[in-house]
């Protein structure tokens, strides 16, 4: 998997802790997964321990973060589906101040890396039109939930608030695991 | 931490989603027979003792996470069945309940996957061994995968022939198509898994007020 600044388990900390956090997790045996889970843990999750509001996790997101996401999304459902199936999945995020929506594919044309794009710009026009219509569709769950997911035929939307603990590796994980649980059910 | 996600319509992917579910379970299935070879050494062993090995070699796949999807899976060997659906008098509990064979699980959020397999030993020339009450009339019945669209029957072959009880069993479905509830579409049909078991065959089977369930029939030679 290519890095990225989000990708770092120590987000920019001194070297000589990123090489202590390094040695620890090789020491533990922990796979990347693991280590992103403790990573969003103590960077993330922890300033929203014991009724806190801490801006580490409720600050906005960086691109970088949400390509992370998406990438970590990606993988995962690709992940499920296997090397045999004929599709993949593409995943691309359009967000403007407030919220952020992401569009999944299942779809079996060549699928290139995670696009994160600006609702404002001009690669990002069709997805915001789309993004437009389905909150106007769905506007008291936009409104009142923290997330909202929709089916709608081989496409999947997420809504979710720009706040960065929505946006972590952790959460890509648990999204994804959402989405296969939710796709197979009878 | 609460989940608060709202979720709207079904995927049109669950086709696909679910085809590589019941792949999977069969590829995994397949890995752990290939570490059982030579299996003419359990020519003579019960149908127990052969699931139990079975079912340790699933279990020591699944546990070397060989590939990427095998984080998605688990197994439950032995596992009781649970029977909610009745009134309490009428439920088996504790030891009196049934157990199955095999219980794969799909678990990263619910709603939870499961795929089971009911297995018996090919002892004799009669397809009953397999078809009978207690093999895919449990499964018909609902006492087994009831809330499930598929599910398998594991045939181990310690008499005559693959092709042989393949051919048996086909007939049966047939001459007894009704009795056995096979639908429209649903007649006895060879499948070919990519990396899994050889002889997989499927049917498709009505249960009345239960869903209809796709039963995967797998035949693995131990002679």
């Amino acid at each position: 998997m290519e890095q990225s600044e989000a990708d770092t388990p120590d987000d920019g900390q001194p070297t000589p802790i990123a090489e202590l956090n390094h040695l620890v997790f090789r020491l533990l045996g922990l796979d990347e997964r693991e280590q992103a889970l403790v990573h969003d843990l103590v960077h993330v999750r922890l300033a929203l321990n014991d009724g806190k509001v801490g801006p580490e996790a409720t600050r906005e997101p960086r691109v970088a973060e949400m390509e992370t996401y998406a990438r970590w999304l990606r993988r995962e459902l690709d992940d499920f589906v296997g090397e045999e199936s004929e599709r993949r999945h593409a995943v691309t995020v359009v967000y403007d101040d407030h919220s952020a929506m992401v569009a999944i594919d299942f779809t079996r044309a060549a699928t290139a890396a995670p696009h994160v794009l600006c609702a404002d710009t001009a690669d990002a026009a069709t997805l915001e039109r789309t993004r437009q219509r389905l909150r106007g569709e769905h506007a008291q769950w936009v409104y009142f939930d923290r997330a909202l997911k929709i089916y709608r035929g081989r496409q999947t939307f997420l809504f979710k608030p720009r706040q960065r603990f929505h946006w972590t590796r952790t959460q890509a994980m648990l999204d994804a695991g959402d989405i296969i649980a939710e796709t197979l059910a009878p | 931490m609460q989940r608060r996600t709202s979720t709207n319509g079904r995927s049109e992917n669950h086709d696909d989603y679910h085809a590589v579910f019941v792949h999977c379970v069969h590829q995994l299935l397949e890995s752990a027979y290939q570490r059982m070879q030579p299996v003419k050494r359990f020519e003579l062993w019960k149908e127990e003792e052969i699931s139990g090995e079975l079912g340790r070699h699933i279990d020591e796949v699944l546990d070397e996470f060989g590939k990427p999807w095998m984080r998605f899976y688990s197994l439950a060997p032995e596992r009781h069945v649970d029977e909610p659906h009745l009134p309490v008098p009428k439920r088996r509990l504790g030891k009196r309940r049934k157990r199955l064979d095999f219980r794969f699980t799909c678990r990263q959020r619910k709603p939870i996957q499961r795929f089971i397999f009911e297995a018996k030993s090919l002892k004799q020339s009669s397809a009953a061994q397999l078809l009978d009450e207690d093999g895919l009339g449990r499964i018909l019945r609902g006492q087994y995968a009831r809330e499930d669209i598929a599910a398998g029957l594991l045939g181990y072959v310690q008499i005559s022939t693959v092709a042989f009880h393949a051919k048996t069993l086909e007939d049966e479905l047939v001459a007894r198509a009704t009795n056995y509830g096979i639908v429209a579409n649903g007649q006895w049909t060879r499948v070919g898994f990519l990396n899994g078991p050889s002889e997989v065959f499927r049917t498709k089977h009505s249960r009345g007020k239960l869903p209809e369930i796709t039963v995967f029939t797998t035949l693995m030679p131990f002679r």
